[in-house]
């Protein structure tokens, strides 16, 4: 297991470089760059060579990549063009934000979906099966956009329970129950579009589950339904749940923008949708890589507790 | 109870004290019944840099004019009046501005204002390591004289007007901090985020993407302001920015036209109305789009501009596209600006007299409804930027009031930067729907001298290549002349000429929409847009 997982991470290292040439190449097709956004129109031309001098932007592709690669190598995610601040700063700063919202809203999209999915697959063509179903594809199918500004309009214009957004009052430091109300709203608007697919997930495989033999035998054996379902059965439809956890994390950093927007979130979202904006280089190219590192740690991650969930796999 | 009682005594207290030290002047003014409380003021965007010298966005200087002066300030008629200075004078000739100083002036961090820091700011626009976004207001300073402390003297290398106005714009910033800093990295440093100014209020955090916190500067020199505290708070979606501004969970925010009337009808909440400096427009190209040596196949005929901009409905426009909220435009100069030529005339909507220039100017009805010119068919596309709702809109406006006539438009939304720079700047469409915001300086020598045009291989706004040499003439002699009641006649005569030449479609007037809480209880908001002694701003 550990030789397997040593060699994944070497293995990582030609993807993550890879993932790095084609993410340079594609935003810097994009037309335009940075310093259109200081320059004035009365502008002498001279000044702008300048300035695209002063961030290299004069220089061949090829070139700002190895400038680039070289700076990372070393730790050193660069410079935002834009706001002159240094990447890892303006990353760290909203990382803790965009992994509480995305933490808090997919433990409550699992802490939903796996009883949910487990009652219609036992349940299966009930009321309660259809009605979960039913909700589960309106959850899918509801814009996030239009969700969360009804949830707005609702709880804070018109009952007035909650507060409309931001990620904490105006001048308290960090307390807790003032945390969780401005964190309910947009967890709820960002879990319920993914509750739907996990439900689905769990209900399917729990359906396959308990068609199996071992099943049978242990009904026949006489045990309880709920010891049946929620101990054998239970454990082995876990599995696919396992990699869908892998495949999420990197939804854990990578920020939510549309909802981070809708309520005020100070998160990742904001950050690479405004740098996308200003043709910030430099801090596209740090999140970007953020993410890609996560999607790798995910899918290992998943793989490893397959491992361990199944005793079966055996990675060599 | 007691604690109430307690707090009260202590406010009592506190207030003594600070009308007891704080003898001033201009308290004398200040009703002192009022002083204290938060105003929280709701915006879309982060600022970026809390530093003129370097900032170029909205959301900056508005923040910035929280803690900083300028040498002049606009007042509420749109006069120049002194800020940190004391009085100004123009030498007989033109070529030098004196400017006397407020004595015992201090910084934030009580390091005294001088005639040093003035200069510092002026050379450090001018600093070619800066790249600052306003050297051009500035490249006919020939030198900035420091005679003593309080004394500013600037020498011309050529006469400019408008001097005085970029000045009235140049909050200014403080040398002791910046002169340490190397001037290549300037946006690099960290005191753009944690200014110290001579303004009315006071750094106190910026959290990003959330909020910047002021609190008064209870040694202001103008007195210390009413509000205790001043909130930015950043707000990313308009319509939850107009539900907080419902709730009361934001004072102050600017409303977007289609959403007046609505709020309107909100108890809690005064929408004030001011015109604001900027034009939406349609610029129709003098060039044609493939090769800007050749003529625009269109638009390079005066007779079908002019049946354009009759055929256009500007009052249609106004009401279905701002529902109501704008006022149909004549020119680029903002009817609130004392430079407005009140007898320039915009052509009347008339489609029969659009249809006669049309076929004057030799258009013929096609078989299939379109006009139709040697061989070649009255169809363009009109473009605009992905993003401004309203400019998407009057695309589909002008393509719908244009196609009686028999011309056709195609719209097309692009993205702001490939909008900018493979149509805009190289002169690549036929016609596009832009805004323009103009400053309150007439001189307007990017929008209409022919060194400014793509053809003379200029990058200012005249992107169509208009040229007039009369006009061209003017503008030069209208930078240079100091005398305001000359100046003015100067730009009489522009305004006549661009209202006969039609080089673009001349829209609407914006208006800016200040929503603001009735707790508000005395706000400063003048006839024209970003101006506000913030100091004199108090709520219940």
């Amino acid at each position: 297991m550990f030789v397997y997982t040593f060699r994944r991470t070497l293995l990582a290292i030609p993807l993550l470089i890879m993932i790095s040439i084609i993410s340079f190449t594609i935003i810097n097709m994009a037309p335009g760059d940075v310093t259109s956004m200081f320059i004035n129109p009365d502008s002498d031309p001279a000044d702008i060579a300048a300035l695209r001098a002063h961030f290299g932007l004069d220089k061949p592709l090829l070139v700002r990549y190895f400038i680039w690669l070289g700076r990372v190598l070393t730790g050193d995610l660069g410079t935002s063009m834009w706001v002159g601040r240094p990447v890892l700063d303006m990353i760290m700063e909203r990382l803790p934000n965009t992994l509480i919202l995305a933490g808090v809203s997919m433990l409550l999209s699992f802490a939903v979906a796996i009883p949910f999915g487990i009652i219609s697959a036992t349940k299966r063509y009930s009321i309660f099966d259809y009605t979960s179903t039913t909700f589960a594809f309106v959850g899918l199918s509801l814009p996030n956009f239009w969700f969360g500004l009804m949830l707005i309009l609702l709880f804070s214009l018109k009952l007035g329970w909650l507060p409309s957004g931001g990620m904490r009052a105006n001048f308290d430091e960090f307390e807790l129950i003032d945390r969780l109300r401005h964190l309910i709203l947009p967890a709820i608007v960002l879990a319920t579009g993914t509750m739907a697919s996990k439900t689905r997930y769990m209900r399917s495989s729990m359906l396959e589950v308990i068609r199996q033999d071992y099943i049978r035998t242990a009904r026949s054996k006489g045990l309880s339904e709920r010891v049946v379902i929620y101990k054998h059965a239970l454990k082995n439809a876990l599995l696919p749940i396992i990699t869908l956890f892998g495949l999420l994390l990197p939804s854990l950093v990578s920020g939510a923008v549309i909802t981070e927007s809708i309520f005020s979130w100070p998160g990742i979202g904001r950050l690479v949708v405004e740098a996308i904006w200003t043709r910030d280089y430099p801090v596209i190219m740090g999140v970007n890589m953020m993410g890609a590192i996560m999607v790798i740690i995910g899918s290992l991650i998943a793989d490893i507790g397959y491992a361990l969930a199944d005793p079966r796999i055996k990675y060599n | 109870m007691r604690k109430i009682i307690a707090l009260v005594v202590l406010m009592a207290f506190l207030f003594g004290i600070a009308t007891a030290a704080y003898a001033n002047p201009y308290d004398a003014k200040r009703d002192p019944k009022r002083y204290g409380g938060t105003l929280i003021w709701g915006s879309f965007s982060d600022p970026i840099y809390l530093n003129y010298l370097v900032s170029t966005d909205s959301a900056s200087v508005d923040n910035i004019s929280l803690v900083y002066n300028r040498l002049f300030k606009y007042n509420t008629k749109l006069e120049i009046v002194p800020d940190l200075a004391e009085s100004h004078r123009w030498s007989a000739d033109g070529m030098e501005l004196t400017i006397n100083l407020k004595k015992g002036v201090k910084w934030h961090d009580g390091v005294e204002f001088t005639s040093a820091d003035v200069k510092f700011n002026i050379e450090t626009h001018l600093n070619p390591d800066v790249n600052s976004t306003r050297k051009g207001n500035f490249t006919r300073v020939k030198e900035v004289q420091t005679p003593d402390k309080y004394t500013v003297k600037i020498l011309m290398s050529e006469k400019d007007a408008a001097l005085m106005s970029r000045l009235a714009e140049m909050y200014i910033s403080p040398k002791h901090i910046w002169e340490k800093v190397d001037m290549k990295k300037i946006r690099e440093s960290e005191h753009n985020r944690k200014p110290i100014g001579t303004g009315p209020f006071k750094f106190v955090e910026w959290k990003s993407a959330e909020r910047v916190v002021y609190e008064a500067n209870l040694d202001y020199f103008e007195g210390r302001p009413y509000l205790d505290r001043i909130i930015y708070k950043i707000v990313p979606s308009q319509a939850v920015l107009m539900v907080q501004l419902q709730t009361g969970e934001v004072d102050v925010a600017f409303i977007p036209a289609s959403e007046v009337a609505r709020m309107r009808k909100v108890n809690r909440i005064n929408v004030k109305m001011v015109d604001a400096p900027i034009v939406d427009v349609i610029l129709w190209n003098y060039q044609d789009p493939t090769d800007i040596q050749k003529p625009n196949a269109l638009f390079s005929d005066p007779k079908v501009r002019k049946a354009l901009d009759m055929a256009i409905n500007k009052k249609a426009i106004v009401s279905e596209v701002l529902k109501g909220v704008g006022t149909p435009a004549v020119g680029l100069y903002v009817p609130a600006l004392p430079w407005y030529n009140p007898n320039v005339k915009a052509n009347p909507y008339n489609v029969a007299e659009a249809r006669k220039l049309l076929a004057q100017a030799g258009w013929k009805m096609g078989k299939d409804g379109i006009l139709e010119k040697d061989g070649r068919k009255f169809q363009f596309q009109l473009l605009t930027n992905k993003g401004n709702i309203n400019r998407e809109r009057i695309t589909v406006v002008v393509q719908r009031q244009l196609k009686p006539l028999g011309i056709k438009v195609e719209p097309r939304i692009i993205e702001w930067n490939t909008f900018v720079n493979k149509h805009v700047m190289p002169g690549k469409f036929d016609a596009y729907v832009g805004g323009f915001s103009t400053g309150l300086d007439p001189d307007q020598t990017l929008f209409w001298h022919t060194k400014e045009g793509v053809k003379a291989g200029g990058n200012g706004f005249n992107r169509v290549s208009y040229s007039n040499p009369e006009v061209d003439r003017l503008l030069e002699q209208g930078r240079g002349e100091t005398d305001v009641a000359k100046r003015k006649a100067i730009y009489n005569r522009i305004q006549e000429i661009l209202a006969n030449d039609i080089p673009w479609t001349f829209l609407y007037y914006q208006k800016r929409n200040w929503g603001i809480n009735k707790r508000v209880t005395k706000f400063n908001v003048s006839p024209i847009l970003e101006v506000h002694d913030w100091a004199d701003w108090a709520v219940k």
